[in-house]
């Protein structure tokens, strides 16, 4: 069965307003791929063009090599997980699950085959005749991808199904539809605005920005080495320093961002002398140090102190520089404990190679939601 | 005594003058009945009797018009449910201005007096022949009570849940069949409380119907012209044999209900 999905040179326009910039992109068959962005990215404006609700502006959609940018909804070989799962409240849980079936006009007694099959993947099996109406939260979920499994999709679309969870079923719903995903060998779209989940789930994720993919890439990938000023603010934390990059020796490039001493990073764009350029560093990759280790080259006051669970994380003010989070592993902060009250002084220092640098240097911050987004997660 | 005790008491006393309102022209109505009296009255009470069931069932002139009636509704039934459950569709679909436009059109017979839509009723379909009868009651009736539907039916529409009807054209459901297995089971107390209501408007409906029944004399106008020449408590029979099956009919219900409720419960 392919599950090939692509795009080529996707777009779509409401009026003035585009929604989505020219794209092209192939999901390939079997792949868990995630869609992640703030809302109003364009994410579900794509994820409709697959499923058909939508039509593209410009450009066409293929499913399994078969273009379908003209097909209606109701003849896509997709299914689509809604984000408030849409089950039809005054049917059953068979009812729901054979929906699909019975319009196609299956029989009577495969369909009910059937939905026992799909029960039992879904580790419901027996609750067949209950009304939707009595099932917990978690229950519904799985309803929902037994009715969605039903029709046979060749590509699964998910809409932020998890966001009414709470957060320990939430994690819980991540290892199960990942382990659905495997045992059904269809592709997977998943929408969210969470990289908790995107990052954990995906073979490939999309950051999408304004309509715009910003990169693809696996999550680890995404994480190590992003692409764009978007994606390093966006997929986990990250301190930016913009500045001028005045060496490049090899894979590395070293910038003058304002403080006491230069930044070396590795170089993800090809940036020369003189250009301007910005240096990421993640707040899990400083090393802090006591006021009078020399060795370390930055110096700072330490401004608040956040315990949280695992880590510790501090707000550090550079000297002559900008104010940075830095999280220091719990076991770390033990050891140094009295050494980081909020006020005293310490030295830092980071891994250049793990360190990013990417060009061009707007003093363009994150947006708010993107913040908010991430301390979320 | 305390404010609270006054006013438990004076609501006490307040439903008790409402439905002293409400039902006793009722209970003098059905006393009537049993008055030997010529004249619908109570007082002087001259005698009880029973002679006006029987008065009742020998009034050929009642039965008919109580036929003509029934079948009316029955035509209102099949024409205004259609219509009206078909425009509150529409208009949940239709935005902007057109939509308001519509809305008001569909509407206006609700505002228009009843007398004029009988009057231009008839005169718009003298000019292709159709003369007053049944089945001009029937439309005249139905321009109005079609817009009672639509009210009824759109106000559950506005709270249909949109992404069902997306979930189930996804899962390769046609047009017609998400509206036979999603919509229309999610519409039916609607309708049937509009139907309901349609057939007791049109059953009680007089100002429209006179100007378009022509010889087919339905109960209102039937009654009302006994009313010139001479009422009997005949009519009194039939109106008490009306609220018997009405309240028949309300407690079968409400049984059937409190069965249904309780086995859920279980």
């Amino acid at each position: 069965m392919d599950g090939r999905v692509s795009l080529r040179q996707v777009a779509m326009r409401f009026g003035d307003f585009t929604a989505i910039q020219p794209t092209s992109l192939e999901i390939e068959s079997g792949e868990f791929f995630s869609f992640l962005g703030p809302s109003g990215c364009g994410k579900t404006t794509l994820l409709n063009m697959i499923s058909g609700f939508l039509t593209p502006s410009e450009g066409s959609v293929a499913i399994g090599g078969t273009d379908m940018t003209r097909v209606p909804v109701n003849r896509r070989p997709t299914a689509m997980i809604f984000q408030n799962l849409a089950l039809f409240p005054l049917m059953s849980v068979y009812q729901n699950i054979e929906f699909g079936l019975e319009v196609r006009g299956i029989d009577r007694q495969a369909r009910r085959r059937r939905a026992d099959e799909l029960l039992e993947l879904v580790a419901l099996g027996g609750s067949g005749d209950k009304p939707v109406a009595d099932l917990s939260g978690g229950q519904k979920q799985r309803i929902a991808i037994a009715r969605a499994l039903a029709v046979e999709p060749r590509v699964l679309l998910l809409d932020e199904p998890l966001s009414a969870l709470d957060l320990k079923l939430r994690q819980h719903m991540r290892t199960e539809l990942k382990a659905i995903q495997r045992k059904t060998g269809i592709t997977f779209i998943y929408i969210t605005h969470d990289q908790g989940e995107a990052l954990t789930m995906s073979d490939r994720v999309a950051v999408m920005s304004e309509g715009r993919i910003q990169q693809v890439a696996d999550p680890m990938t995404l994480y190590r080495q992003p692409k764009t000023d978007f994606v390093a603010n966006f997929v986990g934390e990250n301190n930016r320093f913009p500045g001028r990059v005045v060496a490049r020796e090899g894979g590395m490039a070293t910038l003058d961002v304002g403080l006491p001493a230069p930044l070396t990073g590795h170089a993800m764009d090809p940036v020369e002398p003189g250009d301007e350029a910005t240096l990421y560093v993640r707040p899990e990759q400083w090393r802090v140090g006591p006021a009078d280790d020399r060795r370390l080259p930055l110096g700072g006051v330490i401004r608040t102190e956040h315990f949280e669970g695992a880590w510790l994380t501090l707000e550090i003010a550079l000297e002559q520089g900008p104010m940075i989070r830095a999280h220091l592993p719990h076991a770390a902060a033990g050891e140094l404990e009295g050494q980081f009250a909020v006020g005293s002084a310490c030295r830092l220092d980071y891994a250049p190679n793990q360190a990013v640098v990417l060009a061009g240097a707007e003093a363009g911050q994150p947006s708010e939601e993107a913040i908010d987004v991430a301390a979320t997660a | 005594m305390s404010s609270s005790r006054f006013f438990s008491w004076a609501l006490k006393a307040y439903l008790l003058v409402f439905f002293v309102y409400l039902f006793l022209p009722l209970v003098i109505m059905a006393a009537a009945t049993f008055n030997e009296s010529r004249f619908p009255t109570v007082t002087p009470w001259t005698g009880t009797t029973l002679q006006w069931f029987s008065a009742l069932w020998a009034d050929g002139g009642m039965w008919s018009s109580l036929a003509n009636s029934l079948l009316v509704a029955v035509g209102v039934l099949c024409l205004a449910l259609p219509i009206g459950v078909a425009s509150a569709l529409f208009l949940t679909t239709v935005e902007g201005r057109g939509k308001s436009f519509i809305y008001a059109l569909i509407l206006s017979p609700l505002l228009t007096p009843g007398v004029i839509i009988g009057i231009s009723t008839l005169i718009f379909w003298r000019n292709w022949g159709v003369n007053g009868g049944i089945v001009l009651t029937i439309i005249a009736q139905s321009a109005f009570i079609a817009a009672y539907v639509m009210l009824m039916v759109a106000a559950r529409l506005q709270r249909f849940d949109r992404t069902l009807e997306r979930a189930a054209l996804d899962l390769g459901a046609s047009q017609w069949q998400m509206f036979r297995r999603i919509l229309l089971p999610y519409l039916k107390p609607a309708i049937l409380s509009a139907a309901v209501l349609a057939f007791l408007q049109s059953l009680e409906n007089y100002n429209t119907t006179l100007f378009v029944a022509g010889y087919d004399t339905t109960l209102t106008i039937y009654i009302a012209s006994k009313v010139r020449t001479g009422l009997t408590p005949a009519v009194n029979a039939l109106a008490l044999l009306m609220i018997l099956f009405t309240v028949g009919m309300a407690v079968i219900y409400e049984l059937k209900r409190r069965r249904e409720a309780a086995r859920r419960l279980v």
